[in-house]
């Protein structure tokens, strides 16, 4: 059914053949299109860029095709792009003329062939379409910048202010609050284990002299006793001889018997006597220095006795010191240990705040842009770019398609 | 056990009171031994003093002695008499002077035995006082 066109450039648009509602294959009404006509029709600028014009496309084809190629092919920076939008866009409204001098030699007051009114109208709604199409891209195009706009300033302002906040180093003074802290709680700790030693050690002294004098006491009490009472019991025990007589002295004188064998009897009794005392006297004198030589025993104990008591309060004492020492030093590295968790801890979450406001600076410098200007450094931006990607190429052709 | 004088005070007073009372006893029987001694040699005394007349009689009734006869039997019968006075009189007081002596060593004895045990208490005593001071100082050090 698509007529028009030639095999390079396919019209695939209808050229005008237009097929009555009445009579479709029988009465089909046929625009002639004897091809592009160049009376009083300016040729635009776009054929030099490298766009191509149809010779055998219409007016409205044309310009339809120099939208699609623009789109395809241009780019320009933003900035350009918006200028060039400008022009378009005053043009679009400002000169309608432009496309009715476009249209010219095509109109019913052209002095060239004449053109059907529907073609006419035809031209006329594509106009009318693309100005409001013109219209409503310049408000959303206005809308996007001003948006833009203040999102840059305010992601501006957010970032500003992040990296003051963050060189300013203000965000530590928390952090370093909570380490004094807990220096002062481990300096104060110290304090306390040591005035809890110094007052065990003040208390072990204490204890250990009154145990000493009371131990002294105790066992000067004994050695007093011991010398006031000593066990000398046997001490002066003797078995005393008495001396043997013999009573019939004086009767056996007065009958004239000698008595001569009597006194040996005498002597021998009497020596009986002494041995018998002599043996008792010999125990007695054992029994006794067996006395003495414990009492030196017990003496000698009471001062061992003494000298261990001593000892061992000295012993005692220097182990319970040695505890003491000890748990002090349990102590403290108890609380050296404790600070060093909580010193770790505070690092670790200022690193980690340090961190997060730098992530949050990353994630500001990424909202007005990717170009680096905003001191964010290379890297920044969050991937999209907000700015329109319009090359001068496209500018170009789209200021040529308004004809300017 | 913690030190506690009058429990010393006490046992003080048993040793002491056994002392006395196995002292006491030591002592009475003591008395008793030389009493009964005494009165035995004074017994064995008064027998020789009494059977010396009765010798002398006799040796005469035979004829061995009278005013103009000296026989050596009534010499050495009269020898042998008092020889043997001496040797039970000695010999009787000896025992007796050994019994007291064994006596004296019992009161001896049980002298020592009292003053052992006192000092024995007084060591004791110093033992104990040396211990709870140990205890003190334990529990003045915290432990």
């Amino acid at each position: 059914m698509a007529q028009g066109g030639t095999a390079d450039h396919p019209n695939t648009r209808s050229t005008g053949v237009k097929t009555s509602p009445i009579y479709p294959s029988k009465n089909p009404v046929v625009a002639t299109n004897s091809g592009p006509s160049t009376t009083g029709v300016t040729q635009p600028p776009m054929q030099q860029s490298g766009f191509n014009i149809n010779p055998n496309a219409s007016v409205g084809q044309t310009i339809r095709a120099s939208d699609v190629y623009g789109a395809n092919n241009y780019t320009t920076p933003w900035a350009d792009a918006k200028a060039a939008a400008k022009a378009i866009s005053d043009a679009a409204l400002g000169q309608p003329s432009a496309f009715q001098s476009g249209v010219s030699g095509v109109g019913s007051s052209g002095s060239g062939t004449a053109t059907p009114n529907w073609h006419m109208a035809t031209i006329a709604e594509d106009k009318r379409q693309f100005d409001l199409t013109t219209q409503m891209n310049q408000a959303k195009f206005d809308a996007e910048q001003a948006q833009t706009a203040q999102g840059r300033a305010d992601a501006q302002a957010k970032y500003k202010a992040l990296q003051d906040y963050y060189n300013s180093g203000n965000w530590k003074s928390g952090y370093d609050q909570l380490n004094n802290i807990a220096t002062d709680q481990y300096n104060t700790g110290v304090q306390g284990v040591q005035g809890t030693y110094d007052r065990a050690q003040a208390n072990l002294g204490a204890g250990y002299d009154m145990a000493q004098g009371i131990t002294d006491q105790g066992y000067s009490a004994l050695q007093n006793y011991l010398q006031q009472n000593p066990n000398n019991a046997y001490a002066g025990l003797q078995q005393q001889v008495q001396p043997v007589v013999n009573p019939m002295e004086q009767f056996l004188g007065a009958y004239g018997v000698s008595n001569q064998p009597v006194q040996a009897q005498v002597a021998a009794e009497q020596l009986a006597g002494q041995q018998g005392a002599g043996a008792f006297n010999s125990l007695a004198d054992i029994l006794n220095r067996t006395a003495q030589q414990s009492n030196n025993s017990r003496m000698a104990e009471m001062q061992m006795g003494q000298t261990m008591a001593n000892s061992g309060l000295g012993a005692q004492r220097a182990n319970y010191q040695a505890q003491n020492a000890q748990a002090q030093a349990q102590a403290l590295a108890q609380l050296q240990q404790q600070l060093s968790g909580q010193q770790f801890g505070i690092q670790q979450n200022q690193m980690q705040a340090g961190q997060d406001i730098y992530n949050q600076i990353l994630a500001a410098s990424g909202n007005y842009g990717s170009d680096g200007s905003n001191g964010a450094g290379a890297g920044a931006g969050n991937g999209a770019p907000v700015v329109p990607n319009i090359t001068p190429e496209m500018l170009q052709a789209l200021m040529a398609r308004r004809g300017m | 056990m913690a030190y506690n004088p009058a429990a010393y005070e006490a046992r003080r007073r048993g040793y002491m009171e056994d002392y006395a009372a196995t002292g006491a006893m030591n002592a009475y029987t003591q008395f008793l031994s030389q009493q009964r001694g005494q009165r035995d040699l004074a017994n064995m005394y008064n027998q020789y003093n009494k059977a010396a007349p009765q010798v002398v009689a006799g040796y005469g009734r035979r004829g061995l002695n009278s005013a103009n006869v000296k026989s050596g039997a009534f010499n050495t019968g009269l020898q042998d008499f008092a020889t043997e006075r001496v040797a039970n009189t000695a010999q009787a007081q000896q025992s007796l002077d050994q019994q007291n002596a064994g006596y004296d060593l019992s009161n001896r004895q049980l002298g020592a035995r009292y003053q052992s045990g006192l000092a024995d208490l007084e060591a004791e005593k110093a033992q104990q006082i040396q211990q709870d001071a140990q205890d003190l100082m334990k529990v003045r050090a915290g432990y």
